[in-house]
């Protein structure tokens, strides 16, 4: 049966194929802005971060007691971390990368209030901070240690007059100058000389927009909490976290350990909410595209049995099996097509809403031909077996009076 | 034209055997219009469904249009019907939602005809039948004699060898069974060759011989004294 003669029969009976084509426009719809939404949020949570997340343990630590000495608890503690065999580098850092916990500033490259800063997340360490996170830098220099004195929670942002910068936050203060050596300025209008900048390197926000921005002073926060982040070897991180975890605490009975977690765990939990909605959007996929090939299954069978007696009159009358096979495949192929035109229709609108709505990316293109193709795949192999099934039925139907 | 030699076919289900066909014996020569007739049971649908290769048989030979057509495969089988037997059936069989157009082109098609020979043989077969003014008509606005008088140029088109004719009038009015069986008449004047299946013996002396059956058995054979004075088929304007 030709595609004239199968699309004038569609149209005089159009109610079924015509749901069904819905269905496909609909799963197409949904189907291509949920996965581009969860290749977005893949795309983001394999960002490169800049840091070796899978081989840094994270320890918060608290003192308690008036007469707590935070800087000797501090000295001792990363002391004594460093010593342990298989750590690569430890620090003490006011803030943990990709935690979701942080602060953050605004620099500005002339002491002028009325010029807009620039805003970025803010970290103050030692001058083993780059090492403990497993950081580069691209030029300049790291801090030196007699650079390096004690924070305390009283002291000023502009406490060092050097900082570094990420490569991120150099191009939005200096777009078209080396930022290496230039002179940025706090909130308070104190300068600081940036001397060193760093390839790459995320802050704690993971989904700020300009989660790339990040400024570095030196210095040993010095607070009543304190994060230290020790990197270790390749492969040592899950065999040492309980050895750091039972050497701190023996070692200093006045100051608890709050928790101590590998930085993987820590990012794991601030892209929680991106992981779940792509799962979600994963369930909603396989669900929808399962239920449209169960509508395709179902609208053939039926077919085959509403046109058993047709099917029949068509072999008697001299198909082929294979004749009968493409004839379901076509008339599938058809209700296919033309659910897939709607549905490229509602794609670009949901499109559109997404990114007016919720600004969301705009929609790649290629998505929609990807998508057509693979529902044109789906359908015709969930129409398949009802169509061999019609194949199946004897011609000697045809002459057989019920 | 149509030789069937100690056919059987047994129907077998888990309890029960059925012998619808029991050494069967049947010939038909060239131009011969031959009623089938017999009480319900006798195996009327099954020698129609066996001469028109709608089903297979275990037992005997079937040779048609000097063919041997007992052991063709399904494939082959499809082509035989499509090529050399044309099917008129009592309930019309019709596809409701195509028109009367494309209702004839369904066996041509399966031809690989070309469109310009499909389009040519359809028309005439339709006008052959006189509803050629009614081609973009559907099943469902034609009364049943002229959906039977489709289905009869739906046989015709193909230029059959044989035309098999199963229960033609059974759903018609007598009005209507009488121009159906006029119509099969002016087809056999033109020397198409019939094999009618019914049990309207009325029906069966218009044939020019009449084959009776009895549990799965030719019982009796006669010829008959032509009663028409049909003339060959000519195109209704």
């Amino acid at each position: 049966m030709g595609i004239g003669p199968m699309l004038s029969a569609l149209m005089r009976n159009k109610t079924g194929p015509a749901l069904v084509a819905l269905q496909i426009a609909v799963t197409l719809a949904i189907v291509i802005n949920s996965l581009f939404i969860i290749l977005q949020r893949v795309e983001k949570m394999n960002r490169d971060t800049g840091i070796d997340v899978n081989n840094v343990i994270i320890t918060y630590v608290r003192g308690f007691g008036d007469d707590f000495d935070t800087i000797a608890s501090i000295n001792n503690d990363l002391d004594l971390i460093r010593n342990i065999p298989g750590v690569v580098a430890t620090t003490v850092s006011n803030h943990v990368p990709l935690s979701g916990s942080g602060s953050g500033t605004g620099l500005r490259t002339v002491p002028d209030e009325t010029i807009e800063a620039v805003s970025t997340a803010r970290y103050r360490w030692t001058e083993d901070g780059l090492d403990a996170l497993g950081i580069t830098l691209t030029s300049g220099r790291n801090f030196y240690p007699e650079e390096i004195n004690d924070i305390l929670p009283e002291s000023s942002e502009g406490s060092q007059p050097f900082v570094l910068v990420t490569q991120d936050l150099a191009d939005s203060l200096f777009p078209e100058e080396d930022a290496l050596g230039k002179t940025v300025y706090w909130g308070s209008m104190d300068p600081a000389t940036i001397i060193g900048i760093i390839g790459r390197m995320h802050g704690s926000w993971v989904n700020w927009d300009k989660l790339g921005n990040v400024v570095i002073q030196p210095g040993k926060p010095a607070y009543t909490s304190n994060k230290y982040i020790t990197r270790v070897e390749p492969g040592l991180r899950d065999e040492l976290m309980p050895i750091i975890e039972q050497k701190l605490g023996e070692s200093n009975r006045r100051r608890v350990i709050n928790s101590n977690r590998s930085l993987e765990e820590l990012a794991d939990r601030s892209y929680r909410r991106d992981r779940g909605m792509a799962i979600i959007l994963s369930i909603v996929i396989t669900l929808l595209i399962g239920l449209t090939a169960l509508v395709v299954v179902g609208l053939s069978s039926f077919h085959v049995t509403q046109r058993r007696k047709q099917i029949g009159t068509r072999r008697a009358l001299g198909a082929k099996r294979i004749d009968i096979i493409k004839q379901f495949m076509l008339e599938n192929w058809i209700i296919t097509t033309a659910g897939a035109a709607l549905g490229v229709v509602l794609t670009i609108g949901v499109a559109y809403w997404l990114e007016v709505s919720f600004e969301l990316e705009r929609l790649d293109w290629r998505f929609l031909p990807a998508g057509i193709v693979t529902l044109w795949v789906l359908s015709s192999l969930a129409v398949f077996e009802p169509a061999r099934r019609a194949a199946a039925v004897p011609p000697a139907v045809a002459t057989r009076s019920v | 034209m149509l030789q069937m030699t100690e056919v059987k076919k047994t129907y077998r289900t888990e309890l029960v055997e059925t012998h619808a066909l029991r050494e069967m014996t049947v010939s038909v020569s060239k131009g011969e219009f031959v009623a089938v007739t017999g009480s319900s049971g006798s195996g009327k649908t099954t020698f129609l469904n066996i001469a028109g290769l709608l089903e297979s048989f275990e037992h005997g030979t079937y040779r048609l249009d000097g063919e041997d057509v007992s052991r063709l495969s399904d494939d082959e089988r499809s082509t035989f019907r499509n090529q050399k037997i044309g099917f008129i059936f009592q309930s019309f069989n019709l596809i409701p939602d195509l028109n009367l157009f494309e209702n004839v082109d369904v066996p041509l098609r399966y031809r690989r005809m070309s469109k310009g020979e499909r389009k040519q043989r359809i028309e005439h077969a339709l006008e052959t039948v006189g509803l050629g003014s009614r081609m973009k008509h559907v099943p469902a606005q034609l009364s049943g004699g002229q959906q039977q008088r489709v289905a009869i140029a739906r046989a015709l088109a193909g230029d059959p060898k044989i035309l098999l004719a199963d229960e033609p009038t059974g759903n018609l009015d007598s009005t209507m069974a009488h121009q159906v069986l006029e119509l099969l008449e002016e087809i056999h004047a033109n020397g198409t060759t019939i094999v009618m299946v019914t049990h309207d013996q009325e029906l069966a002396q218009r044939a020019e011989r009449n084959i009776q059956l009895l549990d799965g058995r030719v019982s009796a054979e006669e010829f008959v004294e032509p009663q028409t004075n049909a003339q060959p088929l000519r195109a209704t304007a």
